[in-house]
């Protein structure tokens, strides 16, 4: 079934949030909010065959992530796939529309005591399609894994003009290839996820945050390793730097009678004043923490993800206190998840010229580590470099890859890495 | 290039111990471990045995120069003739590519060859106080490369996950011979996941010749509970109460009356031998949470009408009564000459109608079917046990087991929940999969091996790859538009 | 581009089973080629290849009685005699696979059917049949080696290099001192401490005459746990090494002979030294299966049959006064650990010397390279096993390593020597008949004592 013509011409009633005005300072030509899995593929084939470019959109809450599209014609908000298509608590697995945000999705789980154990900064406002697309993970990851690993089945529709699916609703299965895993994290670039499967988990029963303020960053470091290898198993772990002060965050989860004892040994590892939250206060503290590290680009504020193997990450907070003074640039807030060897700058560049102190600084950064991503810029500033790095060696097999789900380009032209 | 000058090079790539041509040498490497009657055997023109992968690149060049077939094999434990080189060329056996290349505990990873074998890196790593956690029940021979290819998981993978969850980045071999790298140490890598296509692929995207794995710090305790219950409706309504009261037990298996009796006596698990089906359940973490949440299962199993629950803690009993439930499968032997089983998985509430269904199915073909299976995660393994030189007996199973998939699939379930689709499902795969689906698979493939050289005839529908390379419909959308740019 | 492949597999005229020892079709296929036994096979772990494997022989063996392989085609030779006949996959076989008869009967068909030259046929008629056919001779072969170590005629040999040019070297360097007086049954008898049990001792040819200070040590202790012993006579060779030869009727000759030996003992248990021999008597049931007059007479001789560690640990020992201030480490034999299923026994017997301390090397059950003669006819993978386990055995820093087999004891001398290790190596029962107080605290009856 068709959407209605002049659904494409403009808004849409019924959509909450924003629409995006633009991409990379791109102004899509049209606008569309598809109703179902089928109209997302008409209006694919459609676009296909008129040679447009297509920006998905979910909540529009990671829009600055990816390089400035080549072409954008059309953008197509996914807002009104939102509904929960099945939902067994006792079989722990759930079958969403991608439209649906994050905080939504939680909310009707926890109900039955369950959740997504996912964290992405600012991710309740995020759409579960834009979670999988963009592939961003915040720092439960360190236990519970990404989304990655929850994803179980999907739904996508193709410029081919054909909704397919792969996996199921089962939490186990290896029939044909891992399709969906593939799409996680590829930008929209290969289909667009119209709904989504996943495995869910039981609610922890409680939690616990222990947080401590440390001298200097040794300190930091040093204390996080001594957590690590602690018997705490600890759900999350952050060296941060807010403020020009550091600080150490660990987040504990398990029984009501277990955490507070948890708590406490967390604290006998730590030195210094330290501080506990428990159960929505934690989980609050970490929302907050975290949501400096969206994709968000607020005035000419640049976001950075650095990865390095775990073992690493010492050195990389290291160098990148070098760095800060060597670059002058004002790195206003450092979250580091220790254990997952992830670090993420908010930073702001100082002098003129920014464009290229930027594509300097980043150059720096590679000499550092290996995968570096500017997650969010001033469109104008990104132009002179592949925002995700260098490419792989293994790019000829993701183009082809590309080249057989899309290959007249429909969907995001340039934005993903290689500029696919 | 004719055989002979075939087998020269590959010689020259292997020297002469690592080639076999020979047709007496190659009847050993036309089975695996799936089951006669399900899986044509099929002779290859010559294995490999290479030792590094600068060899596995050069044997693929040559194959890919020669346009001959190639397939990986690992122990060739498999289950679903994925190591069975269908349309003959040449196998490349992994099993001398077996080194544990590097253990990192801060990292918690470890770089191994893909022919090591998944116990024994575990115990490499338990006096250090980590595991890899995906552990098969074949794990005493099954190879790390074979667990990657088929994505392979076990009773522990209800709390920690299948392989897939444990691969971090992958040294490939591609079809056209090039050596790369997916993944890595660092995450966040650009561009697709191509290691998550690699993971479950059966061989048909590439060789794995290197594996960067997560492993899993051991947990401060371990209990495993024994409940025996009268029969499996009861058991399967325990493990739902189990879950439905938010426990994540590491594991929870159940076992029938007739897997029991193949069991008990052969191993002395200490499985009640009256008992209509047991369940395996462990839990692992703190001490603390370890012992209560052991007390809440115990007493909810009750509930449930357990007439029995038993709980060990210590090593040797905790491997006992694994042993039994690890053992099961490959126990069958001793019940009757043959056995067959699948591996669908159904949605967990529907647990108790497929074992009704399957129960039926039973009775109807009069063929006996133990059930011994991952209750947790509604993997099932229902096992017929047949003779084949009985007549008829193999057409009946074979019968059985087409009910059996076609209700698993009605119910919500999936073809395959670890042992992969190979030759064996390859004709049921249109059950859960459109032909649009398949397409975009074909897509996968024809990325990585346009040629179609990789493990020929495994997974897509027979005759489905051949004549005319299938893909999206795209591609024929895009020939018509006549643009190929990028 | 296809490349032309010849077809395979149309082997013309294809020799079958046939004659007497057909290995059983139902144990054949009893395989489901799961592989489970894969990791625990020495060949297989050495070589990586299927063919080297319990599944990939048993597969082999399929073949040639589906008619797919030829009975004479080199690879079925190659396999059935590279593989060490130790076991190791029968114990691990969830379906019950009993791979030794089969390997045994693939082993006899070779036998029969394969043309052999002359000069073979010649030594091993000689080695197997006429030397070990009787105990007598290989008593008296057995003296003259003690006396070419004794008169240090050995050290004079190895310096004319001889021996290399006999391949004989490494023979030589697995022998152990030989022992002063071979044991003859009927000559010594020992009674015991207290209570009226009696046990019959099985002599061996090679535990009799080399290892015969072994043999006593096992019946002192024996007997200082109740029970007096004796080894009546007209006992013989076992017969195991025929058997692993394929030689049947040679073993079968004498398992009769020790059939009728034993049998006016009544029941009381055998006991036996030697793992290898122990291993061979328990299946005189099935190897003389087919002779009516020896069948249940075969059975009933198994059913008495104990390995010394097995007799020992099934009753309370007693416990031994002196304590053994040592580090040691436990070789398993293969016919102890795989064929016959012991090997919590000897340790239960170790652990009950106060002072010792036993560590445990990796692949404590991983075959040593010894197999009967294997490691005199397949030298490099016998070496090969032989270090790998010598170097587990060095790694835990045991200054004996303790196994409860002849042919064990003079792999592991080897390979230890080899290693550069200087670690003894003992039978489990010299190790208790040390903690009993050896020979000199309790004089025997008997020989023993007319010393
Ligand atoms: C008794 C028994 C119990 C089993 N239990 C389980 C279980 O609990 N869970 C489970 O998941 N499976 C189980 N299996 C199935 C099987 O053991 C697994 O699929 C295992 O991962 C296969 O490993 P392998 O080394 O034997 O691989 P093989 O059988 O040799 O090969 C399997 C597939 O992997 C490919 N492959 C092998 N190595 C490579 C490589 N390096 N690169 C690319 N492709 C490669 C092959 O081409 C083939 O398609 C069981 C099997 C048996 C016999
Ligand atoms: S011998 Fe036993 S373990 Fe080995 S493949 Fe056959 S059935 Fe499996
Ligand atoms: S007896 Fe030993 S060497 Fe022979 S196949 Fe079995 S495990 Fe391998």
């Amino acid at each position: 079934m068709r959407s209605e013509p002049d659904d494409r011409g403009g808004a849409v009633g019924g959509i909450d949030g924003e629409l995006p005005a633009s991409i990379d300072g791109l102004t899509p030509s049209t606008f569309v909010a598809p109703a179902t899995a089928q109209e997302v593929a008409e209006v694919l084939a459609d676009a296909a065959e008129r040679g447009l470019a297509v920006a998905p959109v979910g909540a529009g809450t990671a829009l600055a992530l990816g390089n400035p599209p080549d072409r954008l014609d059309l953008v197509l908000s996914t807002a009104r796939l939102r509904e929960v298509i099945d939902y067994e608590p006792t079989d722990l697995v759930l079958s969403v529309g991608a439209g649906a945000r994050l905080g939504d999705v939680q909310t009707v789980l926890a109900e039955h005591g369950q959740e997504l154990p996912i964290d992405p900064p600012r991710g309740d406002e995020a759409t579960i399609g834009g979670l999988i697309a963009t592939g961003l993970a915040g720092p439960r990851r360190l236990a519970a894994g990404t989304l990655r690993d929850l994803l179980i089945g999907v739904a996508v529709a193709h410029p081919s003009g054909t909704v397919t699916k792969a996996g199921g609703m089962v939490v186990k299965n290896v029939t044909g290839f891992d399709l969906p895993r593939i799409y996680h994290g590829s930008l929209g670039t290969l289909g667009i996820v119209v709904s989504a499967n996943f495995k869910v988990l039981p609610l922890p029963r409680a939690e616990a945050t222990v947080t401590a303020a440390a001298p200097s960053w040794e300190a930091a470091v040093a204390a996080a390793e001594r957590l690590r290898s602690s018997r705490l198993d600890p759900a999350a772990l952050d060296v941060m730097r807010r403020d020009g002060a550091w600080s150490i965050g660990v987040r504990l989860m398990g029984r009501e009678a277990t955490v507070g004892g948890l708590a406490d040994e967390a604290r006998a590892l730590l030195v210094g004043e330290t501080a506990v939250a428990t159960g929505a206060e934690s989980a609050a503290w970490w929302r907050g923490y975290t949501a400096d590290q969206a994709a968000i680009a607020q005035g000419d504020d640049v976001v950075v993800r650095i990865s390095v193997r775990p073992r690493a990450v010492g050195g990389l907070i290291g160098s990148l206190v070098r760095l800060e003074e060597e670059q002058e640039v004002q790195v206003g807030y450092l979250g580091a998840s220790v254990g997952v060897g992830s670090v993420v700058l908010r930073l702001r560049l100082a002098g003129d010229n920014p464009a290229s102190r930027l594509a300097a600084l980043r150059e720096a950064l590679l000499t550092l580590a290996d995968q570096v991503v500017v997650l969010a810029a001033p469109s104008a500033w990104k132009r002179g470099f592949d925002v995700w790095g260098r490419p792989p060696e293994t790019i000829d097999v993701m183009r082809s890859l590309k080249h057989q789900f899309d290959p007249v380009r429909v969907l995001n032209p340039g934005r993903f890495a290689g500029r696919i | 290039m004719n055989r002979t000058s075939l087998v020269e090079r590959l010689e020259g790539i292997l020297g002469p111990g690592g080639v076999f041509h020979r047709p007496s040498d190659l009847l050993v490497y036309e089975y695996d471990g799936s089951v006669d009657g399900a899986v044509d055997t099929a002779l290859p023109a010559a294995v490999t045995l290479p030792t590094t992968t600068e060899q596995v690149a050069a044997i693929v060049r040559l194959a890919h120069e020669a346009g001959l077939p190639v397939t990986a094999r690992g122990a060739g434990t498999g289950l679903s003739g994925g190591a069975v080189a269908q349309q003959g060329g040449i196998i490349v056996s992994l099993t001398r590519m077996d080194r544990i290349v590097e253990i990192d505990r801060a990292d918690r990873t470890a770089l191994v060859e893909p022919g090591v074998i998944n116990l024994e890196l575990s115990e490499t790593t338990l006096p250090q106080g980590y595991f890899f956690a995906p552990d098969p029940s074949s794990q005493r021979a099954c190879t790390i490369g074979g667990n990657v290819a088929e994505n392979s998981g076990g009773p522990h993978c209800l709390k920690y996950g299948v392989t897939t969850n444990h691969v971090l980045g992958l040294e490939v071999v591609l079809p056209d011979g090039r050596i790369v790298w997916t993944g890595g140490h660092a995450d966040g890598g650009p561009g697709y996941d191509l290691t998550a296509a690699m993971v479950g692929s059966e061989g048909m995207l590439g060789i794995v010749t290197k594996a960067l794995v997560r492993l899993t710090p051991a947990p401060e305790a371990t209990l495993v509970l024994l409940a025996a219950f009268g029969d499996v409706d009861a058991a399967s309504h325990a493990t739902s109460r189990v879950i439905g009261a938010g426990i994540v037990p590491a594991a929870l298996e159940l076992m029938d009356a007739l897997t029991i009796q193949a069991v008990e006596p052969a191993y002395h698990a200490g499985y009640p031998l009256d008992a209509g089906a047991v369940l395996l359940i462990e839990i692992d973490g703190v001490v603390e949470d370890v012992r209560a949440l052991g007390e809440e299962i115990a007493a909810i199993c009750r509930e449930a009408g357990a007439t029995e629950v038993r709980s060990a803690t210590a090593q040797a009993e905790r491997d006992l009564l694994w042993k039994g439930r690890k053992m099961a499968l490959a126990a069958m032997g001793r019940l009757a000459p043959n056995y067959y089983l699948h591996d669908t998985v159904v949605p967990r509430s529907k647990l108790p109608a497929t074992l009704h269904r399957v129960d039926e199915i039973s009775r109807h073909f009069d063929l006996p079917i133990a059930n011994v299976f991952h209750a947790g995660d509604g993997n099932l393994h229902p096992l017929m046990l047949f003779d084949r030189r009985r007549a008829g007996d193999v057409e009946r199973v074979l019968e059985a087991s087409k009910e059996i998939l076609h209700y698993c699939v009605e119910v919500g379930g999936a073809l395959s929940g670890e042992h992969g689709i190979g030759t064996e499902k390859r004709d049921y795969v249109t059950l859960v999969y459109s032909a649009d689906d398949l397409a975009a698979m074909a897509g996968i493939k024809n990325s990585f091996d346009p040629a179609g050289c990789f493990n020929p005839e495994k997974l897509f529908p027979k005759g489905y790859m051949c004549g005319e390379v299938r893909a999206l419909r795209a591609q024929a959308m895009a020939q018509k538009l006549g643009i190929y740019a990028f | 581009m296809a490349v032309a492949v010849e077809a395979q597999g149309n082997l013309l005229r294809l020799a079958g089973y046939s004659g007497h020892d057909v290995p059983e079709d139902d144990l054949l296929r009893a395989c489901v080629h799961c592989g489970m036994c894969l990791p625990s096979c020495p060949t297989y772990r050495l070589t990586g290849q299927e063919m080297s494997s319990p599944r990939g022989r048993l597969w082999l063996m399929k073949s040639v009685a589906d008619g797919r392989l030829d009975l004479l085609d080199p690879i079925f030779d190659e396999q059935m005699y590279q593989c060490l006949n130790c076991r190791a996959c029968e114990a691990v076989c969830p379906s019950g696979v009993h791979y030794g008869p089969l390997v045994e009967a693939a082993r006899s068909q070779l036998e029969q059917h394969r043309p052999r030259p002359f000069w073979q046929r010649a030594v091993r008629g000689l080695a197997m049949g006429w030397l070990f056919g009787e105990t007598k001779r290989l008593r008296a072969l057995v003296g003259g080696l003690r006396f070419y170590q004794r008169t240090r005629l050995d050290r004079a040999v190895r310096r004319t290099g001889v021996l290399r040019l006999l391949r004989m070297e490494e023979l030589e360097a697995m022998l152990p001192p030989v022992a002063r007086r071979a044991l003859v049954p009927g000559r010594e008898r020992w009674t015991a401490d207290d209570g009226g049990r009696s046990v019959r001792l099985f002599n061996g040819c090679v535990m009799g005459t080399v290892f015969a200070d072994t043999n006593r040590a096992a019946a002192r202790v024996v007997a200082r746990n109740g029970a007096a012993v004796d080894l009546p006579v007209g006992q013989q060779c076992c017969g195991a090494l025929h058997v692993h030869a394929g030689m049947m009727d040679e073993a079968r000759t004498l398992a009769r002979r020790n059939i009728d030996a034993f049998e006016a003992s009544g029941d009381d248990p055998v006991v036996v030294t030697a793992a290898g021999c122990g291993a061979a008597l328990k299946e005189y049931g099935y190897l003389l299966k087919d002779d009516p007059d020896y069948a249940d007479r075969g059975a009933r001789f198994s059913a008495r049959v104990r390995d010394v560690t097995e007799y020992l640990a099934e009753g309370d020992l007693v416990p031994p006064p002196r304590a053994v201030r040592r580090t040691v480490t436990y070789q398993e034999p293969c016919h102890l650990v795989h064929a016959q299923r012991i090997s919590t026994q000897p340790r239960k017997l170790l652990r009950a010397v106060r002072g010792l301390t036993l560590i445990e090397m990796k692949e404590s059950s991983l075959c040593c390279g010894s197999a009967g003669v294997y490691n005199l006819i397949r030298k490099e993978m016998a070496d090969d096993l032989g270090d790998r386990k010598a170097r587990h055995a060095i790694e835990t820093t045991a200054t004996e390593v303790i196994t409860a087999n002849p042919g064990c004891a003079m792999q592991l001398r080897a390979s230890l020597g080899r290693n550069g290790s200087t670690a003894h190596v003992r039978h489990v029962v010299e190790l208790l008949d040390e903690a009993y107080g050896g020979p000199r605290t309790k004089p025997a009856v008997g020989g023993e004592s007319r010393r």
